[in-house]
């Protein structure tokens, strides 16, 4: 192990969301002060809203996840604004703790 | 007229087209493993918007067309504004679903399925029945005004104030508008006519082999998708109650009657009045659920797709085409 090889504690913030929403709570993110994220599409399951699969072209019944790490101090305040921004629209918000390497990027 | 309408009906069944939807609904409903990957289904819709609309713009560049379309694109506006007025006071008499519910439904029953006018169009070229080229901006000209009446009308007057939070009220913001004006539909749709349009029947012919050859077939497993999706969403629905799923095969009868009086008035040939009837009867599943989701959250999904895409789409393209068609040939044809 070199010398500057540490790690630090993060928030992993998980939003599974209606894809029709996602680039609300994206901007709802960036403004809380979330630096990055990633987002992966196409998901399927079953929730309170029964299935949610892609139906055709349309977009409705369509989840994707956003990932987003972040420092442990934003993150409540990061997934207070995820969730007014799926307000009434579909999703779950969930958090854990990670580990990162390179401080900088978060 | 009845041996006419009913042939017209029999024969559309024996088409590859409908039996590879049937075949889709049964894999669906026997829980086959069948699956059409999204990625393909998507690119599948994009060839179809796309090749339509070249044709469509191909088509008007070879026949003349001056001002007899402005009462055409202003009967297919009102119809679209209109027919959501209609479906809401008929759900309101038979139904008890809220008021956001209601409106978001009737918004779905004023907009168009472009799928639908496709699979039309191939039936009345099947059937050598010709229409007017233009109809293709019709089609995306009916998307539109039904979101609008539909929201009007799931807003009321002062209703949905006491309950909201930021975003419980519906609202027009930048998100919708974008939705609604640029989806991708709309934007291959017109694209696509534009770019047949300034190319002209030589353009068409240096793609033919791509969009014109291959386009029925590629209809089919489109269908044969759809045939899936819809057997999905009746299945996983649980918001579908008897007199709603009697709606969606009545309303669009009543759309059609509509379209087929509108179409008549503004002069269309039999063909056009076909189609504008078809696209009246017709009801929205991808760019009016996505403008709903967006503001009018509070109308529930479960209810407005499976109705749309499971019931009133199969009825339409099933029945619906060859009945409304058989019924315009009898009348004027």
């Amino acid at each position: 192990m070199t010398e500057e090889f540490r790690i630090y504690k993060k928030k992993k913030i998980e939003i599974v969301v209606e894809a029709l929403f996602s680039s609300r709570v994206l901007t709802a993110l960036e403004e809380a002060g979330a630096k990055g994220h990633s987002l992966v599409p196409n998901l399927r399951g079953r929730g309170a809203h029964g299935l949610r699969r892609g139906a055709g072209l349309s977009a409705a019944f369509d989840n994707v996840m956003i990932i987003c790490l972040v420092d442990e101090s934003l993150a409540t305040k990061i997934m207070a604004a995820a969730r007014d921004a799926i307000g009434d629209g579909v999703g779950i918000i969930y958090a854990s703790d990670v580990e990162v390497l390179r401080d900088e990027h978060f | 007229m009845v041996d006419q309408v009913l042939s017209s009906v029999l024969g559309n069944f024996l088409s590859p087209a409908i039996l590879a939807f049937i075949l889709g609904a049964l894999a669906g409903f026997l829980k086959s493993d069948l699956e059409i990957p999204e990625a393909i289904a998507k690119g599948l819709s994009i060839y179809l918007m796309f090749a339509i609309g070249l044709k469509g713009g191909a088509s008007l560049a070879a026949s003349q067309v001056g001002i007899e379309v402005l009462p055409v694109f202003v009967a297919a506006f009102a119809l679209s504004f209109f027919i959501p007025f209609v479906a809401f006071y008929l759900l309101k008499l038979t139904t008890r679903l809220s008021r956001e519910n209601m409106g978001g439904v009737a918004a779905h029953y004023g907009s168009v399925s472009i799928v639908t006018y496709v699979t039309a169009t191939e039936f009345l070229k099947t059937s050598g029945i010709g229409f007017e080229a233009y109809m293709v901006a019709v089609v995306a000209l009916m998307e539109t005004p039904a979101i609008i009446s539909g929201l009007m009308l799931a807003q009321g007057k002062g209703a949905g104030n006491a309950a909201s939070g930021k975003e419980g009220k519906s609202k027009i913001n930048k998100d919708l508008m974008r939705e609604i004006l640029f989806n991708g539909s709309i934007v291959l749709l017109l694209g696509g006519f534009a770019i047949g349009w300034v190319t002209g029947p030589d353009g068409l012919d240096k793609v033919s082999g791509l969009f014109v050859d291959p386009f029925q077939g590629v209809l089919c497993l489109f269908l044969l998708d759809m045939g899936l999706v819809a057997s999905h969403r009746i299945r996983a629905s649980r918001a579908l109650s008897l007199p709603v799923v009697v709606f969606g095969l009545y309303m669009p009868v009543i759309g059609a009657g509509l379209g087929m009086i509108s179409g008549f008035i503004v002069g269309l040939s039999a063909g056009g009045i076909a189609l504008l009837a078809i696209l009246s009867a017709s009801a929205s599943y991808i760019a009016v659920p996505a403008a709903m989701r967006l503001a009018l959250p509070k109308a529930d999904p479960g209810l407005y797709i499976p109705l749309s895409l499971g019931i009133t789409f199969p009825f339409n393209i099933v029945i619906g085409i060859p009945l409304y068609t058989g019924l315009v040939l009898a009348l004027v044809g």
